[in-house]
């Protein structure tokens, strides 16, 4: 991630993200500029009342004439403590929240277009998750910078015109000094970053293990094995590794510790030396005395802090630079401009399909015709194919070789929106959103009595009307406890047939099944089997599923092995090939019929 | 969720002083049980800090001055002064950085490995229903995850607090040297320190009521960047009404403002003005007043007093964050106590009676999952025998799983009881009792762990491998497992090894599987053994299984009925009940019990087909 990066792409990339919360919130950029400029004067004014007091007693002035002096020194106090205020307790929530929902309402829409494939790219989809997490952070951070930037220089100024009155070769020294220390800060991070790439395996390990054991997940094996002994071995074995590897950075540390320490404490008493001699030989005041040995380590930390700020600049720059390529990403799956006209054919020519580059291929030279009505079932073994070719006809992505022809007209030329909303799908990992039962199945939030009855009927549908009417709330429960305390939660079966509700609820051109009846008893998949039948009834439906019963009545099917369709046909014309299929159904078969 | 915040909230601001003692020393003697030298090492360093801050800042000035000004010292004396002080400051700091980094990584490490231990031992003996308890299981979490860095914060808190004290304390004396009043504007900070503690309770408030939109706000994220959301986000318009709930959101959050932000401001105002202004610039005014006009201190000491008392209202205005910091730190140790307080209601009695096996029997038993009111098992009775197969079939929520939970002692009975031989499970050594199976659960996960450790379930030796490779070829999925990099000592998941081997979930099943027949217990049980299966791999399964268990007790669970006729016995739950028990042909033989009725809907695909064919 630490990349060397020119100065240009820094400036430019931390300019990029002001303009953009200047977009945003222009009044939030004018009160972190604000903020700057009073911390800046305020400390200014502070910085002065020491010498100006000082310089008073030494030329023996009566009291009243000290009542400018106190004066700088409350407005010094005064200045910065109510900008401070009302800044950080009062303007600044504000205008940092609006920045927040305003970049995550885009950083949505970002994501909504981002391929699907993304999500399986860990270095994309990394940059994404932070994105998400910490973009707006991120944008506070280089307002931040900026207003500390702006405070420093003007209080760096105000401190270097005070110490140059008093005795510039402190100046001189102090500035020597943090040049040196700038470059032992540059290998000091380099020795961390290196520490923690090695250390990063063995903290990921305890963090796993620890996981394990809060986790429900693994609960029950947890106490029906010896597996905690390993777990705990492996706690033990990363802990070791990872005391090691601090051992061994911490003789660098050490070494580096002793080198800045000296850096420190060597100019410091030097210069403390240097006064007390001047002092007593009478070439420095006492004023310039007390004001040097009180103030002197003010412009060695803001000396040190040069560093500090090119640091941080050059960290926000890395940042952005992910936030920018996420929202420059251009995603592959591209909206094409046609209408979508009514389903008639649906046709896979060659197309083949591979997840990655180097991975194997998914689909291997597919071809197959679907027609309006039909009811198509996708046979095969795990890991056949079947999933990935249906979230091709959704366009999730698009096939490396060959084409899908909607209508005759390759799919990728339709308008990306308009259609997927002719496909009503039930995934095989479906989820249900914490929303309430009737904006799941309807995929948007209820509008009127129509609506209603639609969801009520999709339902009945799909096998949930009874439990729905047990519901207090009937189809307005909420789901999950994420928005609401009193939500329910489904369990397995049920939700899935909340799932199924959803294809139930529009009128979809195509319909797609992916193990549809996977957390179902035998009596509630029998019931979806007709319903299906009854309710689909000149609908496309294309089916995955295990259950070779489900398969039987279908119009046609097709048989998968390692991405290749190997056999196709009806049910009847299968079996009487004696292919694969029908050795699959001969399996499941025997076990029933053998008793009988 | 939101009831409970609230609460937790009010115990924050109530929790009293002799518990927030007790807590930190609580965490304090953790610390010093397991390294006895580290709290040593700290609080030295802290004093030490605070002492060469104060010499070196304020003490050294004055000296000089004073000294010059009295006019009896010469420069090389002090020269030399300055010189030993900056020496000796070197040697101390040096022998400090070497101990922080040489020895301090050790101790860190043996206290942090005994916390995490202690908390991981205690987790294992936890029962399964604390899961379940929500109030429970947050604070577990919450002890897991924080554990290390709340003992650790009670001791830097208070090395803080003491190095206030110290500055303080050497400040103050200074000060009172100079003139006692001076004493008088260091109070102001103290005195104005209960406005800050106000200021720190509206925070409070102020957090507590954003946490459950926040709450909302990362649900709403979740959706947009979790895989498993993606598919359905693109294919409906879910993706709008998200977005307008994060809306609303904004919204509340507003009101949230509105309601704490003016009170916030206010007593921040105050509370900076008392602390910082009056003492500052009062305390400067004064000592000019006592340089000017009473002529009774000289310029150094009016300059240190400037100095001196601006310091002091920085430490001390800290200080009262640092005392919060205990009352938070409590509050969670508190938690962790609670937690590791917990006393197990199904623990191992090194005293009772390890079984062998035999007949197991379920004698009317009731059970009812932790804050539910619909028992999960109602008045269930029957009896399991060695050597021999029982399918345990029903709908979804029929109650199995629940069966195999109590059958196991993860859970104990509400009502009736468990018998082994006619003894109550209960009465037998746990760990005895639950060796006597080997299981497969139904949402199992593979460990982070070589392949073998995962059959094996636990340590393994060279003198597994046959083992683990013979029950693998027996699960079907040995020839997979070969053609991992590393064979059987492939680490699966790619969880912290990213050579790792991803499986499946029909290969997960598998090598879960594998592990039944590894452990050889006199009772296997499995739970849907094949839902993850495609059927040529569940036939293979089943007839494996058959081969490996023959001898023993086995108890399957399948929504597949055509498995169930393997069993000599089928036990059909219905609602929590056990409506029907006998083997298949038995039950078949009624055509209207509720098996037959299952059994004939999914045979009927095949036997309709086997007509018209």
């Amino acid at each position: 991630m630490k990349k060397k990066q020119s100065l240009k792409a820094v400036v430019s990339n931390n300019l990029l993200m002001i303009r953009k919360i200047f977009r945003h919130s222009p009044q939030l950029v004018f009160l972190m500029v604000g903020q700057g400029i009073a911390y800046g004067v305020s400390g200014s004014l502070s910085m002065l009342f020491l010498p100006l007091v000082l310089n008073g007693l030494q030329r023996g002035e009566s009291f009243p004439e000290f009542i400018p002096y106190f004066a700088v020194g409350v407005a010094g106090c005064l200045v910065g403590w109510l900008y401070g205020r009302l800044n950080y307790l009062y303007f600044r929530p504000w205008m940092q929240n609006r920045l927040h929902y305003r970049m995550h309402e885009e950083i949505f829409q970002k994501s909504m277009d981002a391929d699907l494939i993304c999500f399986d790219d860990p270095e994309f989809y990394n940059d994404f998750v932070w994105a998400m997490d910490e973009s707006d952070g991120r944008a506070m951070q280089v307002l931040e910078t900026m207003a500390n930037f702006i405070n420093f220089v003007i209080s760096l100024g105000t401190c270097i015109a005070i110490m140059l009155t008093v005795s510039p070769i402190v100046v001189a020294i102090l500035a020597a000094r943090s040049v040196i220390s700038f470059f032992i800060g540059k290998y000091w991070n380099k020795i961390n970053e290196e520490q923690n790439t090695k250390a990063k395996p063995y903290h990921r390990q305890t963090a796993y293990v620890n996981r394990v054991f809060h986790l429900v997940d693994y609960a029950k094996e947890l106490r029906t094995s010896r597996l905690a002994e390993n777990l705990a071995a492996q706690y033990d074995d990363a802990v070791d590794r990872n005391l090691t590897i601090t051992l061994h950075y911490n003789k660098k540390h050490h070494i580096l510790n002793v080198i800045s320490f000296l850096l420190n404490m060597v100019p410091n008493c030097l210069i403390t030396i240097y006064m007390t001699l001047g002092l007593f030989e009478g070439t420095v005041p006492v004023g310039s005395f007390i004001i040097t040995l009180t103030q002197f380590w003010r412009i060695g930390y803001m000396f040190d802090n040069f560093s500090y700020f090119f640091n941080e600049f050059g960290n926000n720059s890395l940042y952005i630079e992910k936030y920018r390529k996420f929202m420059e990403y251009v995603p592959k799956v591209k909206s094409g401009t046609l209408p979508v006209s009514a389903f008639e054919t649906l046709e896979l020519k060659n197309v083949s399909f591979r997840y990655t580059e180097k991975s194997d291929c998914v689909l291997k030279n597919v071809s197959l015709t679907i027609r309006k009505g039909e009811k198509i079932a996708l046979v095969g073994y795990n890991g056949a194919g079947k999933s990935t070719l249906i979230k091709l006809l959704m366009r999730f992505y698009d096939p490396d070789e060959g084409v899908i022809l909607l209508n005759g007209i390759d799919i990728k030329q339709y308008d990306l929106k308009a259609y997927r909303h002719t496909i009503g799908a039930v995934f095989q990992d479906f989820k249900l959103f914490s929303a309430t039962i009737a904006e799941n199945v309807l995929g948007r939030p209820v509008q009127n009595e129509e609506d209603r009855q639609r969801v009520l009927r999709a339902l009945e549908m799909a096998g949930f009307k009874d439990k729905c009417s047990e519901l207090e709330k009937g189809i307005d429960t909420m789901l999950t406890r994420e928005f609401d305390d009193e939500g329910t939660n489904l369990s397995g079966g049920e939700s899935q047939k909340i799932a199924i509700a959803r294809v139930f609820a529009h009128d979809y051109d195509l319909v797609m099944m992916d193990e549809p009846s996977s957390a179902l008893d035998p009596i509630a998949e029998y019931n979806l089997n007709h319903s299906i039948a009854n309710h689909l009834q000149g609908k496309t439906v294309i089916f995955i599923s295990h259950r070779l019963s489900t398969t039987r009545m279908s119009d046609m099917i097709y048989m998968f092995d390692s991405g290749s369709l190997i056999e196709q046909g009806s049910h009847k014309e299968l079996l009487s090939k004696e292919g694969k299929y029908a050795e699959m159904f001969a399996l499941q078969a025997k076990k029933y019929k053998s008793t009988n | 969720m939101k009831k409970d915040k609230t609460k937790i909230e009010k115990k924050k601001d109530s929790l009293p002083l002799k518990d927030v003692i007790g807590h930190n020393l609580w965490a304090l003697r953790q610390i010093h049980s397991a390294s006895g030298g580290f709290i040593a090492i700290q609080l030295f360093t802290c004093i030490y800090f605070a002492v060469a801050e104060f010499i070196v800042d304020s003490w050294l000035l004055r000296h000089v001055l004073n000294r010059f000004q009295e006019g009896n010292a010469s420069a090389r004396e002090l020269v030399i002064t300055i010189a030993l002080i900056y020496a000796c400051h070197f040697v101390l700091w040096y022998v400090r950085n070497a101990v922080a980094n040489f020895v301090m990584p050790k101790m860190r490490v043996r206290i942090t490995s005994r916390i995490t231990k202690n908390l991981f031992e205690k987790s294992l003996a936890a029962d399964l229903a604390c899961y379940e308890d929500p109030d429970f299981y947050d604070k577990y979490v919450k002890a897991m995850d924080e554990a290390a860095s709340r003992i650790y914060g009670v001791l830097n808190t208070l090395c803080n607090l003491i190095e206030v004290i110290v500055m303080v304390l050497a400040n103050g004396i200074l000060l009172f040297t100079i003139d006692w009043y001076l004493v008088f504007f260091t109070a102001f900070p103290i005195f104005f320190g209960f406005l800050r503690k106000k200021e720190l309770a509206v925070y409070y408030r102020y957090v507590a009521d954003q946490k459950p939109i926040d709450r909302r706000k990362q649900y709403i994220r979740r959706t947009f960047y979790l895989n498993e959301y993606a598919k359905e986000m693109r294919l409906t318009d879910m993706q709008d009404s998200q977005v307008q709930t994060f809306r609303g959101l904004y919204g509340d959050y507003k009101k949230v403002l509105r309601k704490h932000g003016p009170l916030r401001t206010f007593l921040g105002f105050i509370g900076e003005f008392s602390g910082d202004v009056i003492t500052s610039v009062g305390a400067a005014v004064y000592a000019v007043y006592l340089a000017v006009v009473k002529k009774s201190i000289l310029i150094g000491d009016c300059a240190v007093t400037i100095n001196a008392i601006s310091q002091l209202g920085w430490v001390l205005n800290r200080s009262v964050t640092d005392f919060a910091g205990f009352t938070e730190h409590a509050l969670y140790i508190r938690d962790m106590r609670d937690f590791l307080d917990y006393d197990p209601k199904i623990k191992e009695d090194p005293e009772a009676p390890v079984p062998t096996p035999g007949v197991i029997c379920f004698e009317n038993v009731s059970f009812t999952y932790f804050g539910a009111k619909d028992k999960v098992l109602d008045n269930v009775s029957f009896t399991l025998e060695p050597g021999k197969r029982f399918a345990l079939v029903g709908c979804n929520g029929a109650g199995k799983t629940t069966i195999v939970k109590l059958l196991l002692r993860l859970y104990d009975p509400t009502e009736g009881r468990i018998t082994l031989d006619g003894v109550d499970i209960r009465t037998l050594r746990l760990s005895g009792y639950r060796a006597l199976f080997s299981v497969m659960f139904q949402d199992y996960k593979c460990l982070s762990m070589t392949v073998a450790e995962n059959v094996m379930q636990g340590p393994t030796s060279a003198q597994d491998r046959p083992t683990v490779e013979h029950a693998l070829r027996e699960s079907g999925v040995f020839d997979k497992i070969e053609t991992l990099p590393q064979g059987i000592d492939t680490t699966l998941t790619k969880e912290f090894d990213p050579e790792g081997a991803v499986l499946s979930g029909g290969e997960t099943q598998k090598v879960q599987l594998a592990a039944v027949f590894a452990k050889n217990a006199p009772v296997a049980i499995l739970d849907e053994p094949s839902s993850a299966l495609d059927p040529i791999a569940e036939y293979k399964v089943f007839e494996s299984m058959i081969r490996a268990t023959s001898g023993k007790l086995v108890l399957f669970i399948s929504h597949r009925l055509s498995s169930a006729v393997l069993a000599d016995t089928v036990l059909v739950m219905e609602k929590g009940k056990l409506v029907q028990c006998g083997s298949h042909k038995e039950l078949l033989a009624d055509s209207h019990s509720p098996y037959a009725e299952m059994f004939n809907r999914q045979a009927e695909n095949y036997f309709s087909e086997e007509v018209e064919a």
